[in-house]
């Protein structure tokens, strides 16, 4: 159902902001645990609970791609902070399959009411920043950040 | 952590709350046909309102439960999306197509009793 | 002309060397007629009544300070090549005017005056030398329109869209944006443009107007939106699928027939709304539906107006 496409290089090296979160996540407890520590840093920045939410969901998506599709991998939530802003980020990382066709992985079918399994383009809908680098048979790397308005 | 399943009436209702586990989910999904067999329930009402976030997993369960117990007869009633939640939902495209909504336990139960009245009338 | 003076190359190079240096020239012009330039330009101001009205409301002893601040930055950067201070200066008018809703045209009347007065003490100074006198005018040019009025007309823009977010802003506060019409029946007028941020918020409210007045049908009304484009219909099917899963159905009226042929021959999937473009009709379809879900409805009712889930 849910269609892994490919696309790009190599994945580039994170980023290391003060006060990170590291979640290896690998089974469905560490789903709700990435997404718990998600909110309560969300919360914390002074995140409206809305978008409290949103991120939860957003983090919820991503670390379960990562069991689904790759086993194993890892979350990390940082604070970030950017021109005076303050915001969240998180990355979510895996050495998995990799996806074939980024461009469709990213395809939306919101406006025509198509349902489950587009996590992704969501995803990058609810946060500011959306970035995926993915290689057939070297893993994936999806790193999101979300501003306090 | 299983999810408990109230018996009313003709009813059942099972009320999720947060930290759940899909394994969980998928547990009370089973459990749920079960009771609805064996009781011969006319309908289950699943109260979400506990729940913070739904995302891909859960929607798709609260799917798969409707048209579980569709086979076996009954009709499925999610209820207590928070207006949070379900603006999350949209966002992700989480819409639930197929599955009956209602804004809590009251509507839900209003909700069935008024689709009743009208398959008698129709009927 | 060939004094000994120092230049400040070491700040932003707007000018190359060669401009700098005529702009040198150009300011000993400009001073030794300075107050012929001044008059003229003061007289064009006066001919506008926008620029006029704010001179009307300085004080003198303000407005000859300014302008000697003015005339010595200019002297600091054409003569000796200190752009920053002037610079700022300008931004700072730039926005200060704006604010206050001096258009944008006033500026140019300003500079198109002075520039004319300019080119011509240029032309006496430089009556026999040609080559020398193009370079200088070539100078002033693009002081006064590079540099001046573009630096000014940034400045415009930016205030100009603070401002009106401003009055987003302000509009948003004003607005009531649920209101009960009866028990179960919620009215949504949508006014104004729709960005993501508004529609967002709107979303918000409604969804926790449907909460409080526990509403099984909202109405959203787009009359006031002043276009309904695709980026505004997805917004709303979002906000309909998200009051739907709190249980309540949307009617959505003021969009007219043919903006929704439109939004549908691009792409956009209205069939799962229930539309119809006047509010009134709009609301008694709402009531039929409420009467619906109650479960009573009028035998004869054709069924398959209903929204697609229900059915």
């Amino acid at each position: 159902m849910r269609v892994w496409l490919c696309s790009a290089p190599a994945l580039p090296g994170g980023h290391l902001v003060a006060d990170e979160l590291r979640i290896a996540v690998q089974s469905e407890i560490d789903i709700v645990t990435a997404r718990q520590k998600g909110r309560a840093l969300a919360a914390q920045l002074g995140f409206a609970s809305s978008e409290q939410a949103l991120i939860a969901t957003a983090i919820s998506e991503l670390a379960r791609n990562i069991v689904q599709y790759a086993g194993r991998g890892q979350v990390d939530i940082s604070i970030e902070q950017k021109n005076g802003r303050k915001g969240i980020g998180v990355v979510a990382s895996d050495q998995g399959p990799g996806i074939p066709d980024v461009r469709r992985a990213l395809e939306d079918g919101f406006s025509t009411g198509r349902g489950l399994g587009l996590g992704l383009p969501g995803t990058k809908r609810i946060m500011d920043d959306f970035e995926l680098v993915s290689e057939v048979g070297k893993g994936t790397r999806v790193a999101v950040k979300k501003w306090v308005h | 952590m299983t999810v408990p399943i109230l018996k009313q009436g003709d009813y059942l209702i099972g009320s999720i709350q947060s930290a759940l586990t899909d394994t969980d989910l998928i547990e009370f999904r089973s459990a749920l046909a079960d009771q609805v067999g064996k009781n011969r329930s006319r309908a289950v009402i699943i109260d979400v309102s506990g729940l913070d976030i739904i995302d891909s997993f859960t929607a798709r369960t609260l799917q798969d439960i409707t048209n579980t117990v569709k086979l076996k007869g009954a009709r499925a009633v999610v209820v207590g999306i928070q207006p949070q939640v379900a603006f999350a939902m949209v966002q992700l495209g989480l819409y639930l197509d197929g599955v009956a909504t209602a804004l809590d336990l009251d509507e839900g139960l209003a909700l069935l009793s008024a689709g009743a009245a009208r398959r008698t009338s129709s009927g | 002309m060939t004094e000994n003076r120092q230049v400040d190359l070491s700040g932003p190079q707007l000018f190359t060397r060669q401009e700098q240096e005529a702009l040198g020239l150009l300011w000993e012009v400009y001073e030794r007629h300075y107050d012929e330039i001044m008059a003229v330009t003061m007289a064009a101001a006066n001919s506008d009544p926008a620029l006029k009205q704010i001179m009307s409301q300085m004080r003198p002893d303000q407005m000859e300070a300014d302008q000697l601040k003015s005339r010595r930055q200019t002297e600091s950067a054409m003569r000796d090549g200190k752009w920053q201070p002037i610079l700022d200066d300008i931004r700072e008018q730039g926005g200060h005017y704006a604010q206050m809703g001096l258009p944008f045209q006033s500026w140019f009347l300003i500079v198109t005056a002075a520039q004319k007065i300019i080119i011509e003490k240029l032309f006496e100074a430089y009556a026999g030398d040609a080559a020398r006198l193009q370079v200088i005018v070539l100078a002033l040019n693009k002081w006064f329109f590079d540099v001046t009025l573009a630096r000014i007309g940034e400045t415009y823009l930016a205030t100009r869209e603070h401002v009106i977010r401003q009055q987003q802003e302000a509009i948003k506060e004003l607005s009531t944006p649920v209101l009960p019409l009866r028990a179960g029946l919620l009215l949504l007028p949508v006014i104004g443009v729709i960005d993501s941020q508004r529609a967002r918020q709107l979303t918000e409210q409604l969804l926790d107007g449907i909460r409080t007045h526990r509403a099984k049908v909202v109405v959203i009304d787009l009359t006031g939106v002043p276009a309904v484009d695709s980026a505004v219909a997805n917004h709303l099917l979002q906000t309909v699928r998200a009051a739907k899963l709190l249980g309540a159905s949307a009617v959505v009226t003021g969009i007219s027939t043919e903006n929704a042929q439109t939004l549908t021959r691009i792409g956009v999937d209205l069939s799962g709304l229930v539309t119809t473009s006047d509010l009134q009709s709009g609301v008694d379809e709402a009531e039929w539906l409420l009467e619906f879900f109650r479960g009573r409805h009028q035998t004869g009712r054709d069924e398959r107006q209903l929204p697609v889930a229900e059915r």
